[in-house]
Protein backbone atom coordinates (compact mmCIF):
# COMPACT_ATOMS: atom_id res chain seq x y z
CA UNK A 1 0.00 0.00 0.00
CA UNK A 2 1.59 3.64 -1.36
CA UNK A 3 1.04 6.61 0.88
CA UNK A 4 1.33 10.39 0.28
CA UNK A 5 4.46 11.73 2.20
CA UNK A 6 4.19 15.14 0.80
CA UNK A 7 1.56 16.45 3.29
CA UNK A 8 1.90 19.37 5.70
CA UNK A 9 2.84 18.94 9.12
CA UNK A 10 -0.90 19.29 11.06
CA UNK A 11 0.21 20.30 13.92
CA UNK A 12 2.82 23.14 15.60
CA UNK A 13 5.94 22.25 17.14
CA UNK A 14 6.28 23.14 20.42
CA UNK A 15 9.99 25.04 21.67
CA UNK A 16 11.39 24.01 24.91
CA UNK A 17 11.85 26.98 27.17
CA UNK A 18 15.54 26.99 27.76
CA UNK A 19 15.76 28.95 31.05
CA UNK A 20 15.47 25.99 33.34
CA UNK A 21 18.52 23.93 31.81
CA UNK A 22 20.39 27.57 31.74
CA UNK A 23 19.84 27.92 35.41
CA UNK A 24 20.74 24.67 36.23
CA UNK A 25 24.31 25.28 34.10
CA UNK A 26 24.97 28.20 36.16
CA UNK A 27 24.44 26.69 39.29
CA UNK A 28 26.81 24.34 38.33
CA UNK A 29 29.26 26.50 37.16
CA UNK A 30 28.85 28.77 40.45
CA UNK A 31 29.47 25.54 42.14
CA UNK A 32 32.96 24.47 40.63
CA UNK A 33 33.99 28.19 40.82
CA UNK A 34 33.39 28.15 44.77
CA UNK A 35 35.19 24.94 45.00
CA UNK A 36 38.06 26.48 43.06
CA UNK A 37 38.40 29.50 44.58
CA UNK A 38 38.34 27.79 48.07
CA UNK A 39 41.02 25.58 46.38
CA UNK A 40 43.02 28.31 45.31
CA UNK A 41 42.41 30.04 48.62
CA UNK A 42 43.84 27.40 51.02
CA UNK A 43 43.36 26.36 54.12
CA UNK A 44 44.63 28.69 56.23
CA UNK A 45 45.43 27.83 60.00
CA UNK A 46 46.50 30.83 62.48
CA UNK A 47 49.06 29.86 65.11
CA UNK A 48 51.29 31.51 67.65
CA UNK A 49 55.21 32.32 67.76
CA UNK A 50 56.85 28.77 69.03
CA UNK A 51 54.04 26.83 67.75
CA UNK A 52 55.08 23.09 66.63
CA UNK A 53 53.22 21.63 63.88
CA UNK A 54 52.41 18.43 64.53
CA UNK A 55 51.89 15.66 61.43
CA UNK A 56 51.27 11.84 62.64
CA UNK A 57 51.60 8.96 60.95
CA UNK A 58 50.74 10.16 57.21
CA UNK A 59 51.86 7.75 54.99
CA UNK A 60 52.23 9.67 51.96
CA UNK A 61 54.25 12.62 51.76
CA UNK A 62 53.92 16.03 53.69
CA UNK A 63 56.12 19.16 51.37
CA UNK A 64 56.67 22.22 53.19
CA UNK A 65 57.63 26.19 51.52
CA UNK A 66 58.14 29.38 53.56
CA UNK A 67 55.18 31.96 53.53
CA UNK A 68 55.83 35.65 54.12
CA UNK A 69 53.65 34.83 57.00
CA UNK A 70 54.64 35.31 60.63
CA UNK A 71 51.46 33.18 62.25
CA UNK A 72 49.65 31.42 59.13
CA UNK A 73 49.95 28.41 57.85
CA UNK A 74 48.24 27.37 54.67
CA UNK A 75 47.51 23.80 53.03
CA UNK A 76 47.20 24.49 49.81
CA UNK A 77 45.66 21.68 46.68
CA UNK A 78 42.42 20.23 46.27
CA UNK A 79 42.64 17.55 48.75
CA UNK A 80 43.77 19.87 51.68
CA UNK A 81 41.39 22.70 51.27
CA UNK A 82 39.12 20.51 53.92
CA UNK A 83 41.98 18.85 56.27
CA UNK A 84 40.73 19.50 59.95
CA UNK A 85 43.37 21.16 62.95
CA UNK A 86 43.60 21.37 66.19
CA UNK A 87 45.39 22.85 68.86
CA UNK A 88 46.61 20.69 71.32
CA UNK A 89 44.97 21.06 74.62
CA UNK A 90 48.66 21.25 77.09
CA UNK A 91 51.12 22.72 74.65
CA UNK A 92 52.15 24.65 71.98
CA UNK A 93 50.88 22.42 69.21
CA UNK A 94 49.12 22.49 66.50
CA UNK A 95 47.96 18.95 65.20
CA UNK A 96 47.05 19.35 61.31
CA UNK A 97 44.86 15.57 60.75
CA UNK A 98 46.02 15.15 57.33
CA UNK A 99 48.31 14.00 54.92
CA UNK A 100 49.72 14.59 51.43
CA UNK A 101 49.97 18.16 52.10
CA UNK A 102 51.16 20.94 50.50
CA UNK A 103 52.00 23.88 52.81
CA UNK A 104 53.34 27.08 53.54
CA UNK A 105 54.43 28.31 57.51
CA UNK A 106 56.01 31.17 58.60
CA UNK A 107 59.56 31.36 57.96
CA UNK A 108 60.47 30.15 61.59
CA UNK A 109 58.04 27.19 62.95
CA UNK A 110 58.99 24.00 64.49
CA UNK A 111 57.80 20.66 63.32
CA UNK A 112 56.89 17.35 64.27
CA UNK A 113 56.52 15.16 61.49
CA UNK A 114 56.06 11.58 60.66
CA UNK A 115 55.27 10.83 56.90
CA UNK A 116 56.79 8.30 54.60
CA UNK A 117 58.02 11.36 52.62
CA UNK A 118 59.22 14.89 53.87
CA UNK A 119 60.30 17.66 51.74
CA UNK A 120 60.89 20.73 53.63
CA UNK A 121 62.43 24.19 52.18
CA UNK A 122 63.69 27.15 53.67
CA UNK A 123 62.15 26.97 57.35
CA UNK A 124 64.24 27.44 60.42
CA UNK A 125 62.84 25.45 63.47
CA UNK A 126 63.68 22.97 65.83
CA UNK A 127 62.79 19.64 63.36
CA UNK A 128 61.20 16.07 64.42
CA UNK A 129 61.36 14.46 61.31
CA UNK A 130 60.51 10.41 60.95
CA UNK A 131 60.19 8.75 57.79
CA UNK A 132 60.06 5.09 56.84
CA UNK A 133 60.70 4.09 53.23
CA UNK A 134 60.68 7.51 51.48
CA UNK A 135 63.41 10.14 51.66
CA UNK A 136 63.46 13.10 53.95
CA UNK A 137 64.70 16.51 51.90
CA UNK A 138 65.46 19.66 53.95
CA UNK A 139 66.86 22.93 51.33
CA UNK A 140 68.12 26.23 52.86
CA UNK A 141 66.67 24.80 56.29
CA UNK A 142 68.24 25.40 60.01
CA UNK A 143 68.21 22.78 62.63
CA UNK A 144 67.20 24.85 66.24
CA UNK A 145 66.97 23.18 69.73
CA UNK A 146 67.23 19.33 70.08
CA UNK A 147 66.26 18.39 66.34
CA UNK A 148 66.09 15.08 64.76
CA UNK A 149 65.75 13.48 61.14
CA UNK A 150 65.07 9.73 61.52
CA UNK A 151 65.25 7.74 58.41
CA UNK A 152 64.83 3.61 57.86
CA UNK A 153 65.90 2.81 54.78
CA UNK A 154 65.79 5.84 52.90
CA UNK A 155 67.98 8.90 52.19
CA UNK A 156 68.18 12.41 54.32
CA UNK A 157 69.27 15.10 51.91
CA UNK A 158 70.42 18.29 54.23
CA UNK A 159 71.28 21.32 53.19
CA UNK A 160 71.43 24.20 55.70
CA UNK A 161 72.56 24.97 58.95
CA UNK A 162 73.26 24.28 62.24
CA UNK A 163 72.05 26.88 64.85
CA UNK A 164 74.86 27.52 67.04
CA UNK A 165 73.33 26.01 70.47
CA UNK A 166 71.45 23.02 68.15
CA UNK A 167 71.84 19.46 68.69
CA UNK A 168 70.77 17.80 65.81
CA UNK A 169 70.45 13.90 65.20
CA UNK A 170 70.57 12.29 61.85
CA UNK A 171 69.67 9.03 62.33
CA UNK A 172 70.07 6.01 59.33
CA UNK A 173 69.18 2.95 58.86
CA UNK A 174 70.93 1.85 55.31
CA UNK A 175 70.12 4.74 53.73
CA UNK A 176 72.75 7.41 52.87
CA UNK A 177 72.75 10.36 54.69
CA UNK A 178 73.89 13.70 52.47
CA UNK A 179 74.68 17.00 54.44
CA UNK A 180 76.15 20.27 52.93
CA UNK A 181 76.94 22.87 55.65
CA UNK A 182 77.98 26.49 54.70
CA UNK A 183 81.41 27.47 54.68
CA UNK A 184 83.53 27.13 58.05
CA UNK A 185 80.56 25.67 59.83
CA UNK A 186 81.76 24.78 63.36
CA UNK A 187 80.36 21.90 64.78
CA UNK A 188 81.00 18.95 66.70
CA UNK A 189 80.70 15.81 65.26
CA UNK A 190 79.90 12.47 66.87
CA UNK A 191 79.72 9.47 65.26
CA UNK A 192 78.19 5.86 66.02
CA UNK A 193 76.75 2.65 64.54
CA UNK A 194 77.91 1.10 61.83
CA UNK A 195 79.95 3.00 59.21
CA UNK A 196 79.89 3.01 55.46
CA UNK A 197 81.65 5.16 53.47
CA UNK A 198 82.11 8.62 54.82
CA UNK A 199 83.19 11.04 52.43
CA UNK A 200 84.13 14.24 53.19
CA UNK A 201 86.00 17.83 52.44
CA UNK A 202 86.46 18.74 56.25
CA UNK A 203 89.97 17.22 56.98
CA UNK A 204 90.01 16.78 60.51
CA UNK A 205 86.74 14.71 59.85
CA UNK A 206 88.64 12.83 56.60
CA UNK A 207 91.23 12.08 59.25
CA UNK A 208 88.86 10.52 62.21
CA UNK A 209 87.14 8.62 60.31
CA UNK A 210 89.69 7.11 57.78
CA UNK A 211 91.39 6.21 61.31
CA UNK A 212 90.90 2.07 60.90
CA UNK A 213 90.86 2.16 65.19
CA UNK A 214 88.69 4.62 65.43
CA UNK A 215 84.70 3.74 65.39
CA UNK A 216 83.31 6.08 67.02
CA UNK A 217 84.75 9.51 65.33
CA UNK A 218 84.17 12.57 68.09
CA UNK A 219 85.56 15.29 66.43
CA UNK A 220 85.68 19.41 66.94
CA UNK A 221 85.34 21.24 63.56
CA UNK A 222 86.17 24.99 63.84
CA UNK A 223 85.63 27.56 66.95
CA UNK A 224 82.85 27.54 69.66
CA UNK A 225 80.22 28.04 69.93
CA UNK A 226 79.56 24.78 68.10
CA UNK A 227 76.42 23.20 67.82
CA UNK A 228 76.29 19.52 68.23
CA UNK A 229 75.94 17.14 64.99
CA UNK A 230 75.59 13.19 65.90
CA UNK A 231 74.93 10.49 63.06
CA UNK A 232 73.57 6.96 64.42
CA UNK A 233 74.53 5.17 61.35
CA UNK A 234 73.53 1.37 60.54
CA UNK A 235 76.04 1.08 57.52
CA UNK A 236 74.70 4.42 55.53
CA UNK A 237 77.21 5.71 53.06
CA UNK A 238 77.67 9.65 54.51
CA UNK A 239 78.48 12.87 52.58
CA UNK A 240 79.41 15.55 54.78
CA UNK A 241 80.10 18.62 53.07
CA UNK A 242 81.15 22.16 53.47
CA UNK A 243 80.82 24.58 51.23
CA UNK B 1 1.80 5.46 21.05
CA UNK B 2 4.24 2.78 20.43
CA UNK B 3 4.45 4.25 16.17
CA UNK B 4 4.74 7.41 17.60
CA UNK B 5 8.22 6.80 19.57
CA UNK B 6 9.17 4.66 16.87
CA UNK B 7 8.61 7.09 13.80
CA UNK B 8 9.75 10.18 15.85
CA UNK B 9 13.13 8.43 17.06
CA UNK B 10 13.68 7.92 13.00
CA UNK B 11 12.45 10.81 11.77
CA UNK B 12 15.93 12.49 11.68
CA UNK B 13 17.59 9.27 10.20
CA UNK B 14 14.84 9.32 7.19
CA UNK B 15 15.79 12.91 6.89
CA UNK B 16 19.50 12.23 6.40
CA UNK B 17 19.47 9.32 4.62
CA UNK B 18 16.52 9.18 2.58
CA UNK B 19 16.54 12.80 1.05
CA UNK B 20 12.44 13.51 2.16
CA UNK B 21 12.15 10.08 0.00
CA UNK B 22 11.17 7.53 3.02
CA UNK B 23 10.94 4.13 2.00
CA UNK B 24 7.82 2.31 1.05
CA UNK B 25 5.91 0.19 3.89
CA UNK B 26 3.43 -2.28 3.27
CA UNK B 27 0.22 -2.79 5.40
CA UNK B 28 1.94 -6.00 7.49
CA UNK B 29 4.74 -4.23 8.70
CA UNK B 30 5.43 -3.65 12.33
CA UNK B 31 3.49 0.20 12.13
CA UNK B 32 0.32 0.11 14.17
CA UNK B 33 -0.78 3.61 13.14
CA UNK B 34 -0.85 3.58 9.55
CA UNK B 35 0.92 6.73 7.77
CA UNK B 36 -2.14 8.22 6.42
CA UNK B 37 -1.78 11.93 4.45
CA UNK B 38 -2.57 13.44 8.12
CA UNK B 39 -0.61 11.86 10.48
CA UNK B 40 0.66 14.88 12.52
CA UNK B 41 4.09 13.30 12.77
CA UNK B 42 4.81 13.07 8.76
CA UNK B 43 7.32 15.22 7.66
CA UNK B 44 8.34 16.52 10.97
CA UNK B 45 11.77 18.73 11.03
CA UNK B 46 14.62 16.41 12.99
CA UNK B 47 14.28 16.61 16.67
CA UNK B 48 16.89 18.81 19.08
CA UNK B 49 18.39 15.43 19.62
CA UNK B 50 19.77 15.33 16.39
CA UNK B 51 23.23 16.94 16.05
CA UNK B 52 22.40 19.21 12.83
CA UNK B 53 19.13 20.72 15.23
CA UNK B 54 21.64 21.17 18.30
CA UNK B 55 23.38 24.33 16.56
CA UNK B 56 19.79 25.87 16.04
CA UNK B 57 19.23 25.45 20.15
CA UNK B 58 20.68 28.40 22.22
CA UNK B 59 21.06 26.28 25.17
CA UNK B 60 23.11 23.39 23.39
CA UNK B 61 25.67 26.50 22.02
CA UNK B 62 25.97 27.88 25.98
CA UNK B 63 26.65 24.55 27.38
CA UNK B 64 29.21 23.89 24.63
CA UNK B 65 30.61 27.46 25.56
CA UNK B 66 30.56 26.84 29.19
CA UNK B 67 32.33 23.35 28.81
CA UNK B 68 34.95 24.74 26.43
CA UNK B 69 35.95 27.72 28.68
CA UNK B 70 35.90 24.77 31.53
CA UNK B 71 38.63 22.96 29.98
CA UNK B 72 40.35 25.75 29.00
CA UNK B 73 40.60 27.00 32.55
CA UNK B 74 40.95 23.63 33.91
CA UNK B 75 43.91 23.01 31.50
CA UNK B 76 45.54 26.94 32.03
CA UNK B 77 45.79 26.50 35.87
CA UNK B 78 46.54 22.98 37.23
CA UNK B 79 45.77 20.15 34.20
CA UNK B 80 48.95 21.45 32.29
CA UNK B 81 51.18 19.82 35.05
CA UNK B 82 49.69 16.94 34.45
CA UNK B 83 52.29 13.83 33.27
CA UNK B 84 49.56 13.04 30.11
CA UNK B 85 51.34 16.67 28.51
CA UNK B 86 54.56 15.54 27.58
CA UNK B 87 57.93 16.50 28.32
CA UNK B 88 58.32 19.12 31.64
CA UNK B 89 60.09 21.68 30.73
CA UNK B 90 61.35 23.76 34.25
CA UNK B 91 63.28 26.94 34.13
CA UNK B 92 66.50 26.85 36.84
CA UNK B 93 69.01 29.30 38.49
CA UNK B 94 72.57 28.82 37.45
CA UNK B 95 74.37 25.06 38.74
CA UNK B 96 70.51 23.91 40.01
CA UNK B 97 70.75 20.65 42.28
CA UNK B 98 68.60 17.60 40.99
CA UNK B 99 67.58 15.59 43.63
CA UNK B 100 65.22 12.05 42.67
CA UNK B 101 64.11 9.44 45.11
CA UNK B 102 63.36 6.02 43.39
CA UNK B 103 61.75 3.05 44.85
CA UNK B 104 60.89 1.32 42.21
CA UNK B 105 61.98 -2.13 42.52
CA UNK B 106 62.70 -5.03 39.74
CA UNK B 107 64.76 -7.91 39.51
CA UNK B 108 65.16 -7.71 36.15
CA UNK B 109 64.51 -5.88 32.93
CA UNK B 110 64.94 -2.97 35.68
CA UNK B 111 64.04 1.13 34.39
CA UNK B 112 66.73 3.81 33.87
CA UNK B 113 67.11 6.73 35.28
CA UNK B 114 69.07 8.93 32.02
CA UNK B 115 70.70 12.10 33.44
CA UNK B 116 72.63 14.38 30.35
CA UNK B 117 73.73 17.77 29.79
CA UNK B 118 71.74 20.05 27.70
CA UNK B 119 72.35 23.39 25.74
CA UNK B 120 70.40 25.45 27.74
CA UNK B 121 71.44 26.64 31.35
CA UNK B 122 68.85 27.33 32.69
CA UNK B 123 66.54 24.80 31.67
CA UNK B 124 65.87 21.30 33.08
CA UNK B 125 63.66 18.90 30.82
CA UNK B 126 61.92 15.80 31.85
CA UNK B 127 60.29 12.94 30.62
CA UNK B 128 59.41 9.59 30.87
CA UNK B 129 59.51 7.13 28.12
CA UNK B 130 57.33 3.61 27.90
CA UNK B 131 55.27 3.96 31.03
CA UNK B 132 54.72 0.45 32.18
CA UNK B 133 57.42 -1.28 29.53
CA UNK B 134 55.00 -0.11 26.68
CA UNK B 135 56.56 1.56 23.90
CA UNK B 136 54.06 4.13 22.91
CA UNK B 137 55.27 6.77 20.24
CA UNK B 138 54.76 9.16 22.33
CA UNK B 139 56.22 10.21 25.70
CA UNK B 140 55.32 11.45 29.12
CA UNK B 141 56.29 14.75 31.65
CA UNK B 142 56.61 14.30 35.47
CA UNK B 143 53.80 15.04 37.59
CA UNK B 144 55.04 16.88 40.49
CA UNK B 145 58.34 18.37 41.28
CA UNK B 146 59.69 21.08 44.41
CA UNK B 147 61.90 23.35 43.95
CA UNK B 148 63.05 26.44 46.87
CA UNK B 149 63.10 30.24 46.37
CA UNK B 150 65.04 30.52 43.93
CA UNK B 151 64.85 27.64 41.75
CA UNK B 152 68.22 26.14 42.71
CA UNK B 153 66.90 23.06 43.54
CA UNK B 154 64.73 20.86 41.79
CA UNK B 155 63.39 17.71 43.86
CA UNK B 156 61.18 15.48 42.09
CA UNK B 157 57.86 14.17 44.10
CA UNK B 158 56.64 10.97 44.09
CA UNK B 159 58.44 8.48 42.03
CA UNK B 160 59.44 9.89 38.20
CA UNK B 161 60.39 6.18 37.72
CA UNK B 162 57.08 4.93 36.38
CA UNK B 163 58.21 4.11 32.87
CA UNK B 164 60.58 2.38 30.95
CA UNK B 165 63.24 5.22 31.16
CA UNK B 166 62.86 8.39 33.04
CA UNK B 167 65.01 11.21 30.72
CA UNK B 168 66.44 14.40 32.43
CA UNK B 169 68.21 16.88 30.21
CA UNK B 170 69.62 18.98 32.72
CA UNK B 171 72.30 22.18 32.68
CA UNK B 172 75.83 21.15 32.13
CA UNK B 173 76.52 22.44 35.47
CA UNK B 174 74.46 20.45 37.55
CA UNK B 175 74.54 18.97 41.16
CA UNK B 176 73.13 15.35 41.25
CA UNK B 177 71.50 13.53 44.33
CA UNK B 178 69.83 10.45 42.90
CA UNK B 179 68.17 7.86 45.41
CA UNK B 180 67.46 4.56 43.42
CA UNK B 181 66.25 0.82 44.71
CA UNK B 182 66.28 -0.89 41.02
CA UNK B 183 67.26 1.84 38.67
CA UNK B 184 69.88 1.81 36.73
CA UNK B 185 71.73 5.42 37.16
CA UNK B 186 73.31 6.91 34.43
CA UNK B 187 74.81 10.47 33.51
CA UNK B 188 76.60 11.69 30.71
CA UNK B 189 78.32 15.12 30.07
CA UNK B 190 78.02 16.88 33.09
CA UNK B 191 79.60 18.75 35.48
CA UNK B 192 79.63 18.80 39.16
CA UNK B 193 78.62 17.53 42.46
CA UNK B 194 77.35 13.90 42.26
CA UNK B 195 75.89 11.87 45.26
CA UNK B 196 74.22 8.43 43.34
CA UNK B 197 73.37 5.44 45.73
CA UNK B 198 71.57 2.63 44.08
CA UNK B 199 70.27 -1.01 45.49
CA UNK B 200 70.77 -3.26 42.66
CA UNK B 201 70.74 -0.86 39.75
CA UNK B 202 73.95 0.06 37.72
CA UNK B 203 75.48 3.85 38.35
CA UNK B 204 77.07 4.60 35.08
CA UNK B 205 78.69 8.04 34.57
CA UNK B 206 80.32 8.83 31.20
CA UNK B 207 81.95 12.13 30.12
CA UNK B 208 81.36 13.46 33.48
CA UNK B 209 83.65 16.35 35.43
CA UNK B 210 82.64 15.30 39.22
CA UNK B 211 83.63 18.09 40.98
CA UNK B 212 83.47 18.33 45.16
CA UNK B 213 82.66 15.83 47.29
CA UNK B 214 80.74 13.02 45.77
CA UNK B 215 79.77 9.22 46.16
CA UNK B 216 78.96 6.41 43.80
CA UNK B 217 77.58 3.90 46.36
CA UNK B 218 75.83 0.21 45.25
CA UNK B 219 74.75 -2.80 47.10
CA UNK B 220 74.61 -5.48 43.35
CA UNK B 221 74.78 -3.57 40.84
CA UNK B 222 78.05 -2.49 38.87
CA UNK B 223 79.68 0.92 39.00
CA UNK B 224 81.05 2.08 35.60
CA UNK B 225 82.97 5.58 35.11
CA UNK B 226 84.63 6.20 31.77
CA UNK B 227 86.26 9.36 29.88
CA UNK B 228 85.74 11.41 32.86
CA UNK B 229 87.43 13.32 35.51
CA UNK B 230 87.17 13.20 39.48
CA UNK B 231 87.96 16.59 41.66
CA UNK B 232 87.67 16.78 45.25
CA UNK B 233 86.66 13.91 47.62
CA UNK B 234 84.98 11.26 46.03
CA UNK B 235 83.99 7.60 46.77
CA UNK B 236 82.64 4.76 44.49
CA UNK B 237 81.95 2.09 47.06
CA UNK B 238 80.33 -1.64 46.26
CA UNK B 239 79.06 -4.71 47.99
CA UNK B 240 78.25 -7.20 45.91
CA UNK B 241 78.82 -5.41 42.23
CA UNK B 242 81.95 -4.61 40.49
CA UNK B 243 83.58 -1.35 40.14
CA UNK B 244 85.18 0.00 36.69
CA UNK B 245 86.93 3.43 36.66
CA UNK B 246 88.69 4.42 33.50
CA UNK B 247 89.00 7.54 34.21
CA UNK B 248 91.10 11.03 35.47
CA UNK B 249 91.76 11.99 38.86
CA UNK B 250 93.07 15.41 39.92
CA UNK B 251 96.41 16.45 41.45
CA UNK B 252 94.98 16.63 44.69
CA UNK B 253 91.68 15.33 46.76
CA UNK B 254 91.26 12.01 48.15
CA UNK B 255 89.44 9.24 45.71
CA UNK B 256 87.88 6.04 47.44
CA UNK B 257 87.70 2.82 45.79
CA UNK B 258 86.03 0.15 48.15
CA UNK B 259 84.12 -3.29 47.41
CA UNK B 260 83.33 -6.09 49.63
CA UNK B 261 82.55 -9.04 47.42
CA UNK B 262 83.00 -7.59 43.85
CA UNK B 263 86.07 -6.72 41.97
CA UNK B 264 88.10 -3.55 41.90
CA UNK B 265 89.20 -2.02 38.25
CA UNK B 266 90.84 0.96 38.37
CA UNK B 267 92.57 2.78 35.04
CA UNK B 268 94.45 6.20 35.83
CA UNK B 269 96.15 8.07 33.02
CA UNK B 270 99.67 7.97 32.62
CA UNK B 271 100.25 11.81 33.09
CA UNK B 272 98.21 10.86 36.96
CA UNK B 273 100.08 11.59 39.92
CA UNK B 274 99.25 9.84 43.13
CA UNK B 275 99.68 8.36 46.26
CA UNK B 276 97.93 4.73 46.22
CA UNK B 277 97.11 2.74 49.30
CA UNK B 278 95.40 -0.58 48.43
CA UNK B 279 94.28 -3.08 50.43
CA UNK B 280 92.75 -6.87 49.39
CA UNK B 281 91.60 -9.02 52.74
CA UNK B 282 91.07 -11.66 50.91
CA UNK B 283 91.79 -10.69 47.60
CA UNK B 284 94.46 -9.91 45.28
CA UNK B 285 96.17 -6.93 43.65
CA UNK B 286 97.45 -6.18 40.64
CA UNK B 287 99.41 -3.73 38.87
CA UNK B 288 101.39 -2.68 35.47
CA UNK B 289 102.46 0.33 37.23
CA UNK B 290 106.71 -0.53 37.92
CA UNK B 291 106.83 1.16 41.00
CA UNK B 292 104.15 -0.52 43.19
CA UNK B 293 105.03 -3.39 44.87
CA UNK B 294 102.42 -5.51 46.37
CA UNK B 295 103.53 -7.51 49.51
CA UNK B 296 100.42 -9.06 51.56
CA UNK B 297 98.17 -8.44 49.70
CA UNK B 298 98.73 -4.96 49.77
CA UNK B 299 100.45 -1.83 48.20
CA UNK B 300 101.80 1.72 49.23
CA UNK B 301 103.53 3.66 46.57
CA UNK B 302 103.48 7.16 45.31
CA UNK B 303 103.40 8.01 41.16
CA UNK B 304 104.69 10.68 39.95
CA UNK B 305 105.64 13.94 41.23
CA UNK B 306 104.04 16.76 43.71
CA UNK B 307 101.59 17.15 44.10
CA UNK B 308 99.70 14.22 44.53
CA UNK B 309 96.21 13.14 44.99
CA UNK B 310 95.47 9.93 47.68
CA UNK B 311 93.73 6.69 45.69
CA UNK B 312 92.79 4.10 48.57
CA UNK B 313 91.82 0.50 46.74
CA UNK B 314 89.78 -1.72 49.54
CA UNK B 315 88.37 -5.02 49.00
CA UNK B 316 87.51 -7.27 51.14
CA UNK B 317 87.14 -10.55 48.69
CA UNK B 318 87.55 -9.22 45.70
CA UNK B 319 90.20 -8.67 43.42
CA UNK B 320 91.98 -5.20 42.71
CA UNK B 321 93.52 -4.21 39.51
CA UNK B 322 95.18 -0.71 38.65
CA UNK B 323 96.44 -0.08 35.61
CA UNK B 324 98.28 2.15 33.74
CA UNK B 325 96.24 3.83 30.94
CA UNK B 326 97.75 4.61 27.61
Amino acid sequence: MMYNYNVAPQTRRRRRNPLPGIIVLLLLVGGVAFFAHKVQAGNVITIDAGTTLYIADCAGYVRIHPNTSSNQVELQGLGDAFVSSQRAQDSDTMIINGCNLDMTVPASVNLNITADDIEVFGVSGQMNLSANGGPIILEQDTLKGQSKLDNNGSPIFFQGSLDSAASATFSANGGNVDISLPTNAAFHLKVSGILDTVTTNIPAVASAVADPNNDAPDVTVGSSPRPTLTLELNDSPVILHEG
Amino acid sequence: MGARNSFAASNCFNVLFYMGQPPQYNSSNSFEVPLVPGNPYLNRRPRRGCFPGCFRNLGCLITLAILLVLAIGSYTTFAHSWPIFGPTTITVSTHPTLVINSNVYAEVDQPTIRIHAGKDANKMTFQVMSPGNVDLPWSFGVGEWQQNSDSSVIVLGSDPVWGRTFDATVPVDTDVKIYSDSANISLTGLTGQVDLVSNNGSITLTSCHVQGTSLLNDNSGTIMVTRSTLNGEAALSNNNGTITFNSAIGSTGSYVFENNQGSIDVTLPQSATFHVDAKAVNGSISTNYPGVQVQNNEAHANVGTNPRAVVTLNSDNGTITLHKGA
